[in-house]
């Protein structure tokens, strides 16, 4: 229960703050919010200045946490309890406010920064006339100054705010202020100044300083070793900052809080890859692979880690009940949006009807947000150990190789990362000697408008004649030193980052004439990060095919589809068979009626969907499989365990992953859609489309692909097979590229 | 084959009609083939028919205007409106409006686009 007296609750709140102050943000919210929301008795200007002091700290905290528009929020409210505080206290108060809204309107990483606000905020400050503020004021201003590359200033602004703040009595801030100059100096060439200022920093961050604090200082510490060529040592200090990031990331069980506190430390893995990189050569290369694998797919990193961990297991049935009302919600509203004739969904009826839909999705997601924080052990019971690609190439399997893509700069280019614009891609790759290889393509702007445009085109319908990566684009992705040093026929396993995430890498063009899926056997991970994770599978024999041919939500009939199930079934049943279930959902009935309800699919070691695909861009946990009349929702995959199995899903779209969901920071690189949950889930392979599926040629490729599994293909082998037979009938990529394999790869007992 | 345009249909036109229409299409220079075709997309999927023709019959710009313009009366000849040609760089004409020129311009920005893309690569002759 929480206090309701004005001095509990500020001791409450300084408890709050301590664990923030130890970097248990989440945690720190949580109290926070609940001193918030209890209802106080008001014992007039003691009470109304507790709840000041709880809105001002938990803005702070919320920025921190990168969440700026409930900060500001916060801020508005603690604003108005201004007014009924004492009058002495007031102006102060005025000026905190407008420093903490000051610090977010002038955060770039913030999407509604605000510059022109920032300064207007600033100079309220200034005339606030107290020298704390002054300070304040000059710290503001030095990371301003910072932002823009103006190190002299930043560098001077910080050491003046530094001072004053020592004489004030605020440390914590002074060597904040110091950590800031140390890299302004670094930033202006001058290493023995950046070192100086650092050690004054640490000496009050060693024995006082927050995680974060801690791990920011190490950075900059490892950035000043680079530059006087002390490589190893850099790495040492590297690697004990990117330790300390990850532990804080790793914090957040709720995605989309850890995916808003992201935002910015991806500056800090770039920092550290230019570290490693430094060291030149294979140590090098081998460093700076590993940090940029690990700046990819936190949270999926983290969710198997603790892959033990079922979502659905032991949680409050009213929560689990409230999650389930959502999803069914939504199923009705689905297929009353499909029973609409094409003027009415275009007009008012549809509208409305999309408005409750989005309503309802909104429900469901904060459904599945409770659920994720309401279990202290999901996604948290185990955080995962940091990578080293030079283990993991020599624990791959024989015949694979190696290749990842990393952006410079921040966010990987991403549309909603709100980075700077990438120009420079680094690819990493292993030759046929399973050596590390790296080389740098540059992008110009118009390459990256090619790309973007790319992108673009392959989304939803792709015509069938279209031309997939543009040529030019070619060697920018696949340089001549990687397709000349990676074997013909080797399997090829994929890391892409930012602006490359869903771009078939299979269907690039080399030396004008052949696609790269005719040299290699392609298949794509998220991270590299994800190989030491993967845990031991020992998928069933039994096989389950199931498919719709008219689902309830009045999509068009897939005559395609029985043929389609039927052929697989025929394949799985030739000598030695293996148990094979076909189910054809009818347009009334369910997955569940059937007798294959989803949490029986654990049993299966090779799962065949055939049916509508959705997913909704913005939406992208209500991605589903249409059986019947219910859906088989993203989500829904949270609350199964799969043992390895392989999962073909032939339906539209269902391969492709959000890029920015609704108003929240959600990366790219973390592949939500259906490849997350089915991944955590246990798949060891997901077979699905990047774009529209043509439905005849899915059902040929899909039996080609399932006769190559059959006979013992390795999954990216299969593809690879099934890709070539659809291509030899139907001779236009977009009728096959848009299949690709996602998973962590097989290997002979005892490698992998 | 080595181009292919696709018509596409608001609503059903009907399988004889689509089958008719497919017979008209058989008569135009360099027609190699034709075939109706369906996404797994859930929603409103637009019914789609795509026809192939050989690389000379769209090479040029005057030569594609002109087929794209008989694939035009071939289906206004069916009673069928509302329907649009789409190109493969996904840019869509409609059957019901565009002119001529209108066609001239499109397909003339595509042949650009064309060469920029895939100069010479797989499917690009």
């Amino acid at each position: 229960m929480a206090p309701d007296d004005p001095a509990s609750i500020d001791h409450a709140r300084k408890r709050a703050m301590a664990r923030f102050e130890e970097g248990e943000i989440p945690e720190a919210l949580a109290e926070l919010t609940r001193l918030i929301d209890a209802p106080a008795a008001d014992r007039g200007a003691r009470s109304r200045q507790a709840l000041y002091y709880l809105r001002l700290d938990r803005a702070t905290v919320l920025r921190r946490a990168n969440r700026w528009d409930e900060a500001m929020a916060d801020l508005d409210e603690a604003e108005r309890l201004i007014d009924g505080l004492a009058p002495l206290f007031q102006d102060m108060c005025r000026g905190s406010v407008a420093h903490a809204r000051a610090l977010i309107l002038g955060d770039p990483a913030n999407p509604g920064a605000d510059p022109t606000r920032c300064l207007g905020e600033l100079a309220r400050i200034r005339r606030s006339g107290f020298a704390v503020l002054e300070c304040a004021a000059d710290d503001l201003e030095s990371r301003l100054a910072h932002r823009a590359g103006d190190w002299t200033t930043a560098a001077a602004l910080a050491r003046r705010a530094a001072a004053s703040l020592d004489d004030q009595g605020w440390p914590a801030a002074a060597a904040t202020c110091r950590r800031r100059e140390a890299e302004a100096l670094l930033g202006r060439g001058d290493v023995d100044g950046a070192e100086a200022a650092l050690d004054a920093a640490r000496r009050h961050f060693d024995r006082f300083g927050t995680p974060l604090d801690l791990a920011h200082a190490e950075l900059v510490r490892a950035r000043i070793l680079s530059a006087r060529h002390a490589h190893d040592e850099a790495w040492h200090c590297t690697l004990d900052a990117l330790a300390r990031f990850d532990h804080l990331i790793h914090r957040f069980s709720v995605l989309s809080e850890q995916q808003a506190f992201l935002r910015d430390k991806l500056e800090r893995y770039a920092e550290a890859f230019a570290v490693a990189l430094a060291a030149g050569g294979d140590t090098g290369c081998l460093r700076a692979w590993s940090v940029a694998e690990r700046s990819k797919s936190f949270y999926l990193c983290q969710l198997l880690a603790s892959g033990s961990v079922a979502l659905f297991e032991g949680v409050d049935p009213a929560r689990l009940r409230a999650f389930e009302e959502a999803g069914d919600t939504l199923d009705r509203l689905d297929a009353q949006l499909g029973r609409l004739s094409r003027d009415d969904r275009e007009g008012e009826p549809g509208q409305q009807l999309i408005a409750r839909l989005h309503d309802a999705s909104r429900e469901k997601a904060r459904a599945l947000e409770s659920l994720m924080r309401a279990d202290p052990r999901w996604a948290r019971v185990n955080v995962p150990g940091e990578l080293d690609v030079g283990r993991e190439l020599a624990r791959m399997p024989g015949g694979w190789s190696l290749m990842s893509y990393y952006w410079e700069g921040t966010g990987g280019g991403a549309e909603s990362g709100g980075g700077r614009e990438p120009g420079r891609l680094h690819v990493f790759w292993t030759d046929g000697s399973s050596r590390p290889c790296h080389t740098v393509t540059e992008w110009a702007p118009q390459d990256l408008e090619l790309l973007r445009a790319s992108r673009t085109r392959l989304t939803g319908r792709v015509p069938r004649g279209a031309t997939l990566v543009p040529e030019a684009l070619g060697a920018l992705i696949l340089p001549p030193e990687v397709c000349g040093s990676i074997p013909e026929g080797s399997r090829l396993l994929v890391s892409p980052h930012g602006l490359l995430q869903m771009l078939p890498i299979h269907a690039v063009v080399i030396d004008s004439q052949d696609f790269a899926a005719g040299r290699w056997a392609i298949q794509y991970l998220p991270t590299l990060a994800l190989l030491p994770l993967a845990r031991q599978s020992n998928a069933p024999d039994p096989v389950l095919l199931i498919g719709c041919e008219q689902d309830g939500f009045g999509d068009r009939p897939l005559p395609d589809v029985p043929g389609e199930l039927r052929a697989l079934e025929e394949v799985w049943s030739e000598p030695p068979a293996r148990p094979v279930t076909r189910h054809l959902v009818p347009r009334d009935g369910t997955p569940d009626a059937a007798g294959a309800e989803v949490g029986r699919w654990g049993g299966f070691g090779v799962l065949h969907v055939a049916c509508h695909g959705d997913l909704p861009a913005d939406r992208p946990f209500d991605a589903s499989l249409r059986l019947g009349s219910s859906s088989v929702r993203s989500s829904d995959f949270f609350g199964i365990r799969l043992d390895g199995a392989i999962v073909t899903l032939s339906a539209c779209s269902l391969g492709r992953h959000a890029e920015g969901a609704r108003d929240r920071a959600v990366m790219a690189d973390e592949w939500i859609g259906l490849c997350l949950p089915l991944l955590y889930a246990g798949a060891r392979c997901v077979v699905a489309s990047t774009w529209e599926a043509f439905s005849e040629p899915a059902a040929r490729f899909m039996r080609a692909l399932h006769a190559a599994l059959k006979r013992g293909d390795d999954p990216a082998d299969a593809v690879r097979w099934a890709q070539d037979r659809t291509a030899s009938e139907i001779p236009f990529p977009a009728a096959w590229a848009n299949w690709y394999p996602v998973g962590v790869p097989a290997g002979p007992p005892g490698r992998r | 084959m080595s181009e292919v345009v696709t018509i596409l249909f608001p609503s059903d036109p009907g399988s004889e009609r689509l089958r008719e229409l497919q017979g008209d299409l058989r008569v135009l220079e360099g027609f190699a083939g034709a075939g109706t075709e369906q996404t797994r997309s859930a929603g409103i999927a637009e019914l789609a028919m795509w026809v192939g023709f050989a690389a000379d019959a769209l090479g040029l710009v005057s030569a594609a205007t002109e087929t794209l313009g008989k694939i035009a009366e071939k289906v206004r000849g069916r009673g069928i409106r509302g329907a649009v040609i789409e190109l493969p760089s996904g840019v869509r004409i409609s059957i019901d409006s565009a002119s001529p020129d209108d066609i001239q311009k499109l397909v003339s920005a595509w042949q650009v686009e064309k060469a920029q893309w895939s100069p010479r690569g797989p499917g690009g002759e």
